[in-house]
Formats: C-alpha cells, structure tokens, sequence
C-alpha cells in the first residue's frame, strides 16, 4: 500500500509526545456574497486525529475544507497539511498527499467505477505493479464490483459518492477531508465504510448532522460566525454526558472556550 | 494526453464534439448548396459568412464545455488529484481545438472539391483556411475565458454574441488590427491574400494566447 508517510514516522515517539500539526491554518479568512464566512480561521489538527468540523452557518465548515483542498480560495490567512505550505502545491508535494471528497467534486457520471479508479490510479502515478490490485481491492473494499462496469450515473448518487471516497483513499493520502460523506449510502454500510478509512490518516468530517459521525471521530470544532469557538476532544463532550449533536456542541462551546 | 482524452470523451458523451465537427461541416455543406440555389452568390462568401457563424457557435459550446466542467466538480475532482489548474485549461483548448481543427478541414475540403474551376490557387486558400482555424480558435479561448467566469448557460450566450460581434467588426471594418479569419475567404479573388492571411493569422494567434493567459489567470482564482 502506498504511503507518504513512513511507518517508522507513525510508530516513533515524538507523534506520540509532541502531536505534530497536520492540518494548521491561521487567520484564514473568505467572504462569499457579502458574508464571512470565515474571519480568521485559526486551527492545528493533530497528526491522526479525526476531528468532526462543524460550523454556524453550515456553509463555513464546508468552505473550510475546500480551503484546505485546493479548490476554492482564501480571502487572506496562511494553511498547511501534512507538513506542507501551498507553496509546495504539485505532482510531489502538497496534492499527493492530501485526499478530499466533497459534494462539489465528483467525476463524470459517464465513466464506470472501473475507469474512474483507473483515472485517479494515473493521476496519481500509481506504479503498476500495485495499480490493478489497488484498484480491484477498492472495488470490492467499497461494494463497487457489482457495479464496477456500468456508468456511475446509472448506480446513482450512492455509487457516486463510494467512488469518489474509493479513489480518494487510493494511495492512503496522509489526510483525508472529507465534506458531508457518503450521505446518500446506508448508514450501516456507511459507518462501515468510513470506520475503514486507513488507521494511519488524520481526517477532517464536515458535517451538518454531527450525530450521524458519531464513532468516526474523537475530537470535535465548530467554528461560529467564521472563527473557531470550539476545539476539543469528544472525550470532553462524553465526559458531560452529553451526546453528540449540534446543540450539545454549542452548549459547550458556550463553557469551554476554543483551544 | 490523459486530460485531453478525458475531455474529448466528455465532448463526445455530452454530444458537443458532434455538434462543433457539424457546425463547421454545415458551413462547408451551405456554401455550396447556396449558390446552387442563387447563381449569383460566391461559393467562398458563403462559406466565410457560414464559418464566421459557425467559430460563434463553437464558442458558445467552448464556453459551456469549460463552465459545465468548472460547475459538475469535475475539474475540482482532478485539482485535488495533483492536477494543476493551467493543465485543465490546456487541455479543453487541444480537445476543442482538435474538433475544431477537423471540422473546418472538413469543411474546406468539401468547397475546395466542388469549386471545380472556379477554385483558387491552392496556397491562397490554405493561406486563408489556416487564418481562419486560428481566428475560430481564437473563438474557442473566448469561450474558455467566458466558462471560467460564469455558469454554463449565460456563459454560451455571452461566448457566442462577443465572438459573433468581433468577427462582425473584422469583417466590417478590415482596417482594423483584428483576426479577419473567414471574412479573408470572402475576398481571395482580390488583394494580397497570402500576406493578409499570414497577418491575420498572427493577430489570431497573439489574441488567443492573451486571451489564453487571462483564462488561465481568471481559473487559478475561481472556485471549482
């Protein structure tokens, strides 16, 4: 399986003790149809988390991600994933390593699962020797073999969106952003399929319907009014015996301030 | 190659790669018919008044080929796979280009053919074919530029109307340091064509690349 980063990296001591940044940004800001959005982002996701972004408007986590992604742009602020500026954005650098799904971004509904793999496989270089047996892993690994020939449009948005993640998850990118997830699967099939998301990723959920993570994440923000008022672990939600909701997050946002 | 690919597949599912081949095919096909029909119309301004139309058109699909791809996340599926934005740009231009290129070289195959004596020289036409394949090419960048900046539908109109509107002033006003691409076609029996075709062609192909540059620009700060 390919991997940026090297198991000695994950296995030694100082991801452990130090809780090095994967995703940081700082005072990221964006205005969109006359509203901020963002208004000064700042925010370090530590190496292997699975941190659940939620936001006040919703639209602010989702514009987020797409920040961080590359596909939209930032009013002002600097970002950085997996230990790169966006100066280093390239084949090699910053894209590699970064893998997102999101609403906005889904490939032509004409290509079969097959072909949209094969694509993402090239994209990213794949070597060949592992390129079919990544390929055909994802297939069965996502329930996409049955469906693996016809065009994607024709399985409808389910297929869509497990295609997207199956090509997104290809090369095992060191963090995964991943925006309002497989909505349109089955919530078994589901929670299955992102608790299989690779154990050695950091991963940022954008969701609307935080309830709907819960098991997936371990630490939770919510950015309010385009800044972050809350960031914590999910411990600290549980611990207040609260359970994992919009309203359970805002409370205690209102009691423990942003960290 | 593998982007171009993929959007000469995506012309060919959504049925534009059809519709450019036959835009341009249709102006070959209603210049000799329309003569046929009134002796008194020339063959060749047919033709150019037909391609003039014909590269408008091919603008508008330009247009809301690069739109539809900016607004369906398809081009955002591909930035976030290492692909840079200029690389989406350069290949919707070779893939529009392409289809382009093989229609009008359809179509001036089909005048040229059925001109019998009264064809003119061989040079002096593909002088002129070649100023007009830069001219709608230039087209095609309009198009790109116009479906970086808006939605797929306004984006086709507003394509088709400028590149309607600046071939219609090349062809009114020839003093002017515009592409005359077609409208040259019109007037091969006259002046110097080769040296105004080359002229024209160099002024297509500067514009396309300014043009080029300002799409590329407007497509690193748009959101996909």
């Amino acid at each position: 399986m390919t991997t940026s980063t090297p198991d000695a990296l994950w296995a030694s001591r100082s991801v452990r003790l130090l809780h090095p940044a994967a995703v940081w940004c700082e005072g990221v800001r964006r205005r969109v149809g006359g509203e901020r959005l963002l208004d000064g982002v700042d925010l370090a996701v530590p190496v292997g988390a699975r941190l659940l972004l939620v936001s006040r408007p919703e639209a602010s986590a989702s514009l987020l991600l797409r920040i961080l992604a590359g596909v939209a742009r930032a009013d002002g602020g600097r970002l950085g994933l997996a230990g790169l500026s966006r100066a280093d954005a390239g084949a090699a650098g910053w894209a590699r390593r970064i893998g997102y799904v999101g609403p906005e971004a889904s490939i032509h509904g004409w290509l079969t699962p097959r072909e949209a793999l094969s694509l993402a496989a090239d994209l990213i270089e794949l070597a060949p020797a592992e390129r079919e047996q990544l390929i055909n892993g994802a297939l069965e690994g996502y329930d996409l073999a049955g469906a693996a020939d016809q065009p994607i449009r024709r399985g409808g948005p389910s297929v869509a969106e497990r295609v997207a993640l199956a090509a997104a998850q290809l090369n095992q990118p060191e963090v995964l952003l991943l925006d309002q997830p497989l909505r349109a699967v089955d919530p078994l099939q589901r929670l299955r399929l992102l608790l299989g998301v690779g154990r050695r990723q950091t991963v940022v959920i954008a969701s609307r319907y935080p309830a709907a993570e819960a098991g997936l994440v371990n630490r939770v923000v919510l950015l309010r009014d385009g800044r972050v008022v809350l960031n914590a672990p999910l411990g600290d939600l549980e611990r207040a015996g609260r359970p994992l909701s919009m309203s359970a997050i805002e409370r205690m946002a209102s009691t423990s301030p942003a960290r | 190659m593998t982007l171009v690919n993929l959007d000469l597949r995506e012309l060919w599912m959504s049925f534009r790669l059809l519709a450019i081949v036959a835009l341009m095919l249709l102006g070959g096909v209603v210049a000799v018919i329309a003569p046929a029909l009134d002796p008194g119309l020339s063959p060749l301004a047919v033709f150019a008044a037909a391609l003039t139309i014909a590269s408008a058109g091919v603008a508008g699909l330009a247009a809301h080929s690069v739109s539809s791809d900016r607004c369906d996340g398809a081009a955002a599926w591909l930035v976030v796979r290492a692909i840079p934005r200029s690389s989406l740009l350069l290949a919707w231009l070779s893939a529009l280009g392409v289809a382009t290129l093989v229609g009008l070289a359809g179509s001036a195959v089909v005048v040229w053919v059925t001109a019998g004596a009264a064809a003119p020289s061989p040079p002096a036409y593909l002088a002129c074919v070649v100023a007009t394949a830069a001219a709608a090419f230039g087209g095609v960048v309009i198009g790109a530029l116009v479906g970086v900046l808006l939605r797929p539908r306004p984006a086709a109109v507003v394509a088709t109307v400028v590149t309607l509107l600046v071939g219609a002033i090349a062809w009114s006003f020839p003093a002017l340091p515009l592409p005359r691409g077609a409208a040259l076609l019109a007037m091969l029996a006259s002046g110097r064509p080769i040296s105004e075709a080359m002229q024209s062609t160099g002024v297509a192909l500067i514009g396309a690349a300014l043009l080029a540059i300002a799409a590329d620009a407007a497509l690193h700060r748009a959101d996909l």
